[in-house]
């Protein structure tokens, strides 16, 4: 049964809600050449392994499951950086300061 | 009393990577390490992050990275969007030291107060050559601490 509103705003209008096949703004992609969890660079085998093994594991909570995924898929999400992304998205370089005492 | 950073032989994405390890160490344990926990916080694991944290067989420099990251705004966020709790205190307290000189622990990468290893369990060792290198060090600085 149709509801009526009485209110006389929201609901179904013309120009309303998201028009079908729009974009997001600023898709961020996680996975990209830079990211190391996706990347061949040296040591994200493992940080890929765990991604894997998070993505699988029934007792992660699903937001962790889900991101894992995507991580993985690489599938351009829209999520806000975190302070630490600037320090993620370094490259995967050892800067030596000096050589081992 | 004034407490001794330890010091870095070389930075990886913004995080010292200590002395008195090799530098085989270094690349193939410290830098993957470094590498994992920040895969774990994009992907939101808290709690994966706070058993980092507090895990004695991790390198202390992944594990200072992981309390770093929890006690950011954006991991305190995602903890309350899964019901888990951030113990800040225990955050801090698992990683206390990790960071300076007259804590290290000679005989493995840890510190000198903190919970030894369980039955079974081995932390990964310091070679002797490097134990010596600490302990002369730690002694150099009580001298002139004195």
């Amino acid at each position: 049964m149709e509801q009526v509103k009485r209110s006389g705003r929201g609901g179904r209008r013309p120009g309303a809600g998201r028009p079908r096949g729009s974009r997001n703004r600023k898709p961020i992609v996680l996975a990209d050449a830079n990211f190391p969890a996706a990347s061949t660079a040296r040591g994200s085998k493992l940080g890929v392994e765990t991604l894997e093994a998070i993505a699988r594991d029934p007792a992660q909570p699903a937001a962790s499951r889900v991101n894992a995924a995507r991580a993985l898929l690489a599938l351009p999400i829209a999520q806000p950086k975190s302070p630490s992304a600037p320090e993620q998205d370094q490259p995967g370089e050892i800067i030596w300061l000096k050589r081992e005492s | 009393m004034m407490r001794t950073k330890m010091p870095a032989v070389a930075v990886f994405k913004h995080c010292p990577l200590h002395a008195y390890q090799s530098s085989e160490r270094i690349e193939n344990v410290v830098v993957p390490e470094i590498e994992t926990v920040y895969a774990l916080h994009a992907a939101a694991a808290t709690a994966a992050l706070l058993d980092w944290a507090a895990d004695g067989q991790r390198a202390p420099e992944s594990r200072l990275l992981a309390a770093r990251l929890l006690l950011e705004p954006a991991s305190t966020a995602a903890a309350a969007r899964q019901k888990v709790t951030i113990d800040r205190a225990f955050v801090q307290a698992a990683t206390i030291g990790l960071d300076e000189l007259e804590s290290a622990q000679h005989s493995y990468y840890g510190a000198m107060f903190h919970p030894p290893a369980p039955p079974g369990v081995r932390f990964p060792a310091r070679p002797a050559e490097h134990a010596d290198g600490l302990r002369k060090a730690q002694a150099r600085v009580r001298a002139s601490a004195a």
